[in-house]
């Protein structure tokens, strides 16, 4: 291995603001990694994959629609959770951590930045699906989803993969482990409001998952405000992730 | 310069750091020494504002929180593994220069200047630790700053590797940046530190010129090959010095000097065959130094 000369000194650009520079240092750090374009482009495939196969049983084009977007609940939710979890817990697993906070002051703007791309690239996953899914009942299912329904159930879908995701990142910045991170996330989404709604005969409509989930499955009576709790906990997830960032030891 | 002001951190009741103060000069490698467990890399972390504690770290008067373009400031490489293995060492650097505002032209540029640009588009998982080195270094260097702060960068470079490093940190020195290097290697320190900063369980020790530290802990000894080491034991003895054999026609004599030596043994009529001034090595030193601050040591079977 062999050495150049020291000193050639960078050409010294403007100097990004504290939120710009952290969006463009994980933006950076994302499309650095294979995994997340395998990741998103194997859930799209997914997407294809269940829209082909599907018999499209459903009663008409808006149910066969909002029957394919429940994988999108389900599988979609999780891969984009584990994206969330993965954005924080593999900087602190591999203690990339400290080069992004001596690059980046603002620890604030670190969870801003992160947040913004798990929303970007789990949005893109998810609406690239819906379109999958829609083309699906198009193709296959001979009609055209009723749009006053089929819209909503769309909208909330990609809320809930966002969310998840979102929901995902919080999660490992407040407890800095990618295992516990996803284990916690994972139950909670998949079982533990589930349970608790069966055995403590809670609303459902008041689970932060199963509320969201509902609305985008067209369930009847779902409104939109079931989207606030799950909304509002992972607002105060993130808050928590950037107080904890900014307070604890890197 | 870098002022470091009264750093003190604490673990619940055991103080990891306690009330240190120093300076590193701009134009010389300071290297900072201690024993493991001394609190060097706590240290390190105080400065950079990684941790929370008391005391002040000043880059040319300005705390690090306080930096307007801190990779162009100061370049630190506090841990080579600080990096996502599945990214390669070109994407993990376009990363931090793009978070800071630096072309990637000079990514390639520091590519080059490590040693690493053959292996640029390689993942970091199939690096080595000598690599992975080379790549912290990298990282330390991409903003051109004045200011470097790098913990143990010798640590699994081979022989050329120290070589190149010590090159570069003195290359890095002579352009008048201040240079703060932790090292376990104390022969690598003594070849490459002008200034020490010398700390053992959390307190400092000595922060002075490389030279002065190894004067100021050891004592010069001057060995003697005769024949008749026992008589001139007896002499040195009944001048007041100390003679050790260190062998059954080898005496070293701690306290004078050579010239001394010399005219006792003419005095005395016993043949030299053998007289040189043995100097003490920074590592004498440092174990001087830090006898009462090691915290761990093996026992030899």
């Amino acid at each position: 291995m062999t050495t150049a000369t020291i000193s050639q000194r960078p050409r010294t650009a403007p100097r990004p603001s504290g939120l710009t520079a952290a969006l463009r240092y994980e933006w950076a750090g994302a499309r650095s990694l294979r995994t997340t374009w395998v990741l998103g482009g194997l859930l799209v495939v997914a997407q294809l994959g269940f829209t082909a196969i599907d018999t499209r049983t459903g009663t008409g084009p808006t149910a066969q629609f909002t029957k394919g977007l429940s994988l999108m609940t389900l599988v979609t939710a999780l891969f984009v959770t584990a994206l969330g979890v993965m954005s924080f817990g593999a900087d602190f697993r591999h203690r990339t951590i400290v080069p992004m906070a001596l690059t980046l002051r603002s620890r604030t703007a670190i969870v801003a930045a992160k947040a913004a791309v798990v929303t970007t690239l789990g949005g893109a996953a998810a609406l690239l699906a819906t379109g999958v899914d829609y083309a699906g009942v198009l193709v296959l299912g001979g009609g055209t989803p009723d749009p006053g329904r089929a819209v909503p159930a769309a909208v909330a879908t990609v809320l809930y993969v966002v969310l998840s995701g979102l929901a995902g990142l919080a999660a490992a910045g407040l407890l800095r482990s990618a295992v516990a991170a996803l284990a916690i996330t994972a139950v909670w989404q998949l079982g533990l409001e589930v349970l608790v709604v069966q055995f403590l005969k809670v609303d459902p409509a008041s689970m932060p998952f199963l509320a969201l989930r509902q609305l985008a499955q067209d369930a009847p009576g779902a409104h939109a405000y079931q989207a606030l709790p799950l909304l509002v906990v992972t607002v105060l997830g993130l808050a928590g992730a950037a107080w904890s960032l900014a307070r604890r030891d890197v | 310069m870098i002022q470091v002001e009264h750093l003190t951190r604490r673990y619940g009741s055991v103080t990891a750091v306690d009330d240190v103060s120093f300076a590193v000069r701009p134009g010389v490698v300071t290297g900072f020494l201690g024993p493991n467990g001394a609190g060097k890399s706590t240290t390190m972390r105080l400065m950079l504002g990684l941790e929370s504690g008391q005391g002040r770290a000043a880059f040319g008067g300005r705390v690090y929180r306080e930096l307007d373009r801190p990779v162009h400031t100061v370049g630190a490489m506090l841990d080579a593994q600080a990096a996502h293995p599945a990214r390669t060492a070109f994407g993990h650097l376009r990363m931090v220069a793009a978070g800071a505002g630096i072309p990637v032209a000079r990514v390639r540029q520091v590519l080059a200047m490590v040693g690493l640009e053959d292996v640029a588009g390689r993942r970091v998982r199939g690096f080595s630790l000598g690599m992975r080195q080379r790549l912290g270094l990298a990282t330390a260097l991409l903003g051109d700053p004045p200011y470097l702060i790098l913990d143990e960068p010798a640590n699994g470079l081979d022989p050329e590797g120290v070589q190149w490093l010590r090159r570069l940190l003195r290359g890095l020195s002579d352009e008048g940046r201040c240079v703060l290097v932790s090292s376990h290697l104390l022969a690598e320190m003594a070849a490459t530190a002008d200034d020490l900063v010398v700390i053992g369980r959390g307190r400092l020790i000595a922060a002075q010129p490389t030279r002065d530290f190894v004067a100021a802990h050891t004592r010069a000894q001057v060995v003697v090959r005769t024949p008749e080491a026992e008589v001139l034991a007896a002499q040195l003895h009944r001048a007041g010095f100390a003679a050790l054999r260190e062998g059954p026609d080898v005496l070293t004599v701690e306290g004078a000097d050579s010239a001394y030596v010399s005219r006792l043994a003419a005095h005395c009529r016993v043949p030299v065959h053998e007289l040189h001034t043995r100097s003490s090595s920074l590592e004498d030193a440092f174990l001087a130094a830090t006898a009462d601050s090691a915290q761990y040591r093996g026992v030899t079977a």
